[in-house]
């Protein structure tokens, strides 16, 4: 029988998280503000979004389409066509979580992200699959994200324009360095994969769209790979 | 603005079916054995969802919907793996990177006489 380890990492993945939360508060900021400034949505929807999704380009999508005059049903699935992304995601992490219980993995569920996942990942490189450090890093990022969102949605003007691309760019600076730590923890295969990711992803942005690419990119690149390591004994 | 009718449906199907995107896979996988080559695709496709995000921000202009090169991003973007890879601390990386591209993007906005 497999032992439970109940909330095991819980601290370290609250400590942890606070980089990723700062990160999406900073880059959420500039997401809230943009959904009132730009798309005229009222806080409050901006602020509700946020903390049931959890999804910037989901939300940004649909607010999009609404804005637009576009229908309901449009909206609603491309914001899920989008979300795809977290079944990957989602799918990735499932065999860390082989001892946590099922309400452990139901609540931690809401805040896998991908940011969420960079940090998760690093961790059980080490220590194996810890749910209460899944939940911490989440709950943080996702507090962080939706309290940034929230907060540039109602004082978005208090920012100066000049500090919305410097807030923009956290994010990819918090995932380049999940990626750079792979690279220097692993081996030539991860950077390999890391390369035939982007090619591929921006190869399929420009065919099909972005929304396409972020699923075909990194699926076609990760099952490559895997046929190299595997395929070839 | 007030929030009509279609706007609450969207956020509340999108709210059920979000979540159960994210805790369907996790659910139903964490129980199963896996077979090693699908436990490797399963880490190796994590790695590479974070890499083709990193290439679309760096390399995507979304409102063209086209390659590009920002020189800003990319050296702030060298800046950030340098900090990391020596000092290994995640924020002091992300704040270094974040200050280069705000300074870098700031000079050149007067360079370009579009002022602070």
């Amino acid at each position: 029988m497999t032992r439970r380890r109940g909330w095991e990492g819980l601290g370290d993945g609250l400590r942890d998280g606070i980089s990723l939360g700062l990160t999406y508060f900073v880059f959420a900021w500039s997401i809230g503000h943009h959904a009132v400034v730009v798309l005229g949505f009222p806080p409050a929807y901006i602020s509700a979004q946020s903390f049931l999704l959890f999804s910037a380009q989901g939300q940004i999508a649909a607010l999009q389409v609404l804005s637009t005059g576009g229908g309901a049903a449009f909206a609603i699935l491309l914001l899920l066509f989008i979300n795809m992304r977290f079944m990957l995601i989602s799918a990735a992490l499932a065999p860390h979580l082989r001892t946590a219980s099922m309400l452990q993995i139901l609540l931690t569920a809401h805040v896998i992200g991908n940011g969420t996942m960079a940090l998760a990942m690093r961790r059980f490189d080490s220590t194996g699959g810890q749910a209460g450090y899944l939940f911490g890093v989440g709950v943080v990022g996702f507090l962080g994200y939706s309290i940034g969102t929230t907060a540039g949605a109602y004082l978005g003007g208090a920012l100066p324009e000049y500090l919305a691309g410097p807030a923009i760019f956290a994010l990819p600076a918090f995932l380049v360095t999940a990626v750079v730590g792979a690279m220097t923890s692993g081996a030539g295969l991860l950077l390999a994969l890391a390369l035939l990711s982007g090619i591929l992803t921006l190869a399929t942005a420009w065919i099909a769209g972005t929304n396409v690419a972020l699923m075909a990119g990194p699926t076609i690149a990760a099952t490559l790979c895997t046929y190299w390591k595997h395929g070839r004994r | 603005m007030a929030v009509d009718s279609s706007a609450l449906i969207v956020l509340a199907i999108g709210a059920v079916a979000t979540y159960a995107l994210r805790a369907l896979p996790v659910s139903a996988i964490s129980r199963l054995n896996l077979p090693d080559f699908v436990r490797t695709w399963l880490i190796f496709v994590a790695e590479a969802i974070l890499s083709a995000y990193v290439a679309l921000f760096l390399f995507w202009d979304a409102e063209c919907s086209s390659l590009r090169l920002d020189s800003v991003a990319l050296l702030a973007i060298g800046v950030v793996i340098a900090v990391h890879v020596w000092k290994r601390t995640l924020l002091l990386s992300i704040f270094a990177g974040v200050m280069i591209f705000g300074v870098l993007d700031l000079w050149l906005r007067h360079a370009a006489g579009g002022g602070f």
